[in-house]
């Protein structure tokens, strides 16, 4: 019995060895480039020096790196997020079907109507958005006196955040900005949200981007601020990629691929036009097709309708048409090339991509005769959305 | 570092675990361990490890200059210099850890500046083993350790030094040359650290979730029951993080020969707050007892000296908790109910149901635990409120406040049924045979590639006593 008991015990030992060091040797002798999880530049085990061991910013890193590199880290991360978010969900769906009418906190996000994923509403006195509005408002001001030849234009995407869906109650941040922002009349309009049907039908539930429906409507709307004449385009068919989405939402709340929807998309027949970026021409802007082919190993909003790029050039080569600006976030990506469809040349900017973007120097070397704003009440909140002069 | 972190589970402890076993002999094997204690505790605090080595040197020192005076037959310059060591020795601890409070409270009425020193890691827990060393020394209760490097082992022995158990230096004299490792005690160590990481890793860290969602929620929202409820899941929450700490400790030292007293026993099941006292951190209050109540006079003074004593030395066990006044008053919540245990309550419990007996101690115990954990006087007289206001508990409200709630749940139930003694109960009904064994090695492999599992996707994984 004695022999028996050491010999398991001694395997025990053996095993338990071999799992931590084991563990050890493949971090340091076969490290990973990238945690494909994540999705980032996977964090590796550095040589100490003195000052990093002090200020512990070693110690932290082979915390960091170990996470990252022992044997089947990445698999145990994901198992273990899929299988508690599984498990979470499961728990709740009865709870979520049952109150759809109530927001309901999961991990930083909000379930309303039962299956969407919604941030919680904000108000204006919240973080000091009123305040942080005011400025922007001035700054924007401030530009158009400084360009009174051009034309400007204002949109403001209202969202989830700028309505409490159980109160109705709004922030009313499109009002407050419409009073302080010089813009000549008929020059500023909303995509406006007034209850929870009207945003369960615009926008994705497991993001935070308007879905096709409501992208279409925002270039109508678009397009009638900015004085289009000529008839819009026009939806050739409906589809559905063949993904299942889970958007931004969900990774803000931990259910990724473990929480999707349905992708659906307009398909239309645009004009001829050049598209340019800084790095040079492109075959399109946004990659619809090889979505709709099934070609990619994802899709989401911004590979379907493109990315948020520094700067980008779409050329109708249509000169007996307006030239426009556009200095949005990533609600204009879906219809840019809609909006481009009646100009000559659209510009669009990405103020967080372009750190050195000067408004005066661009568009004298790129004349423009109207210019838009267009955004979320984030655009019209974060400094780094202001163009400067 | 702490022993719930990839650090120490991929990289200290098997690194550690093989240099040792690849040392020949004992000086060789004891060095290895002195190296990577030091090691151990400059990970996390690399500059505040001189404080630690002079503390070592304080109390050698006076070890060897007791030992002189007592030798030439100076009891009164022995004592000065054992007066001088302790002086010296509470006196780091003071600066450290209450200096920044006792300046803090001052300047409310005089104007003093407020410090601002950071607590070095574990300063209570090996002050406290220093003063143990010095305090036997003097009685003549343990012998001289006249080796600077095994003194500083003792005190330094990376398995308790920061969260305990207070390891006294007559439990390890022996041990530090004369210990025996077995293929068995390793096994056993290693077992015994891997149900202690779980304790933390699965258990401690969930339940607390959910006291940290209800305590930092609207009282309104929760309601009397969930605030019950939260106060149950943080007691659920420290009992595992100590308790779990212990274990590892306990385990770890066990795997390198040595042999700790056991930290606590299965706490909630007491059946009155003395027995409560009687299983939880009981190395904390035999110090206490055995360093400060007794050589005070105990229970053999007058009533009225006696009741001061208790009430000293629980207000002082609260303060070694932290410094901050809900400690202090918890200490002294203790000392009372103590008093009124000892001074009539305990003759007619004794005569009550052992069911009865339990619920008053759970009772006591989970206010006592809200006093603990709510640091902010208004955030806890709040709490202690609505504990006792009766508000309705509006379950919709509270699973929409906070969804994570419903997970806490699993946890919570799984951490009732680890806080009564399950497992020793389950081992005394089964023979120790071999199908037995190997299905403990394979639970706690399992466990642990579980807890691996979990480390590696939280984030929050602090351990309470890390504070103290």
């Amino acid at each position: 019995m004695k022999k028996i008991h050491t010999l398991l015990n001694a395997g025990f030992l053996f095993l338990l060895a071999a799992f931590l060091l084991g563990g050890l040797a493949v971090a340091v002798l076969r490290p990973k480039e990238i945690n494909f999880y994540e999705n980032r530049p996977a964090n590796r085990l550095h040589r100490p020096t003195l000052g990093t061991f002090l200020d512990t910013t070693f110690q932290d890193s082979v915390e960091d790196g170990l996470s990252d590199q022992i044997l089947m880290a990445q698999t145990f991360k994901k198992a273990y997020n899929d299988g508690s978010s599984q498990l979470l969900l499961d728990l709740i769906s009865g709870f979520l079907e049952s109150h759809p009418q109530q927001y309901i906190y999961v991990r930083g996000m909000y379930f309303f109507g039962s299956d969407h994923l919604v941030y919680g509403p904000w108000a204006l006195e919240d973080a000091d958005h009123a305040g942080r509005m005011a400025q922007k408002a001035e700054g924007l001001n401030r530009l158009m006196d400084a360009h009174p030849d051009l034309d400007f234009y204002a949109y403001y995407v209202e969202k989830d955040t700028d309505i409490n869906f159980m109160t109705g109650v709004k922030a009313e941040g499109y009002e407050y900005l419409r009073d302080r922002l010089d813009v000549p009349k008929g020059h500023m309009a909303r995509f406006q949200i007034d209850s929870f049907d009207e945003f369960r039908q615009y926008f994705f539930r497991t993001d935070h981007h308007w879905n096709c429906y409501g992208s279409y409507k925002g270039y109508q709307e678009v397009a009638k601020l900015l004085g289009v004449d000529e008839p819009l385009l026009e939806p050739q068919e409906e589809l559905l990629l063949p993904y299942t989405f889970s958007g931004s939402k969900t990774a803000s709340a931990g259910i990724k691929d473990v929480y999707w929807e349905d992708f659906p998309v307009y398909r239309f027949d645009y004009p001829e036009m050049e598209i340019t970026a800084k790095s040079g021409p492109l075959a399109d802007y946004g990659q619809l097709e090889e979505c709709l082919a099934g070609q990619l190993e994802k899709a989401d909003y911004g590979i379907c309708y493109g990315g948020d790029l520094d700067a980008v050039v779409f050329d109708t080569g249509r000169k007996d048409r307006e030239d426009i600006l556009v200095i949005g976030d990533s609600y204009d990506n879906a219809i840019l090339k809609l909006v481009a469809s009646h100009f000559h040349k659209t510009h669009s900017i990405d103020l967080r991509y372009n750190d050195d973007f000067s408004f005066s120097q661009y568009v004298r070397e790129n004349p423009v005769d109207k210019v838009l704003f267009i955004g979320n009440m984030d655009y019209y909140v974060m400094e780094e959305f202001l163009p400067e002069d | 570092m702490v022993f719930s972190s990839l650090s120490f589970l991929y990289f200290f402890f098997p690194v550690c675990v093989v240099f040792y076993y690849l040392s020949k002999n004992r000086v060789w094997r004891n060095t290895v361990l002195l190296v990577a204690s030091l090691g151990f505790y400059a990970w996390g605090e690399p500059k505040n490890i001189v404080l630690l080595l002079l503390a070592s040197l304080v109390a050698y020192l006076c070890g060897l200059w007791m030992e002189h005076l007592g030798g030439k037959g100076r009891p009164g310059g022995r004592k000065a210099v054992f007066i001088l060591g302790v002086v010296l020795l509470t006196g780091n601890l003071f600066v450290f850890k209450y200096l920044n409070f006792f300046c803090r409270n001052l300047s409310v009425f005089l104007p003093v500046s407020v410090p601002d020193l950071a607590l070095p890691i574990g300063i209570s827990f090996y002050t406290f083993q220093i003063l143990s060393y010095l305090i036997d020394l003097y009685r003549g209760e343990i012998a001289l350790q006249r080796n600077y490097f095994y003194l500083t082992l003792y005190v330094s022995f990376f398995p308790q030094l920061i969260a305990g158990p207070i390891v006294r230096y007559q439990t390890i004299e022996d041990e530090i040359l004369h210990r025996q490792e077995t293929l068995d005690d390793v096994a056993a160590g290693g077992r015994r650290f891997i149900v202690g990481l779980a304790k933390k890793v699965l258990l401690a860290n969930n339940v607390g979730a959910v006291a940290t969602i209800i305590f930092g929620g609207r009282p309104e929202v929760y309601g009397s029951a969930m605030y019950w409820v939260a106060a149950l899941c943080y007691a659920l929450q420290i009992y595992f993080d100590f308790s779990g700490y212990s274990d590892m400790a306990i385990g770890l030292g066990r795997m390198f020969g040595f042999h700790f007293l056991e930290n606590f026993n299965y706490p909630y099941i007491s059946t009155s707050i003395t027995d409560f006292w009687r299983r939880w951190h009981i190395s904390l209050s035999t110090w206490f007892r055995d360093y400060i109540y007794i050589p005070l006079g105990g229970n053999r003074v007058k009533k009225s000296r006696w009741v001061l004593n208790l009430l000293v030395v629980w207000a002082l066990t609260g303060f070694w908790h932290g410094a901050q006044w809900n400690f202090v008053l918890w200490g002294l919540y203790y000392g009372a109910l103590l008093l009124v245990e000892k001074l009539f309550l305990g003759k007619y419990l004794d005569r009550c149901p052992k069911p009865v007996r339990w619920v008053y101690t759970m009772f006591f115990v989970l206010i006592g635990w809200v006093i603990f954990d709510l640091t902010d006087f208004s955030q806890m007289t709040a709490a202690l409120r609505t504990m006792f206001a009766f508000i309705p508990t509006d379950l919709v409200r509270v699973i929409a406040a906070d969804t994570a709630i419903t997970t806490g749940v699993f946890y919570l139930a799984a951490g009732l049924v680890c806080s009564f003694p399950v497992l020793p109960w389950l081992k005394k009904k089964l023979p120790q045979t071999g199908p037995v064994l190997a299905l403990e090695n394979a639970a706690c492999l399992g466990l642990l590639v579980l807890c691996v599992i979990y480390v590696i996707s939280m984030s929050y994984n602090p351990f309470i006593y890390f504070r103290f």
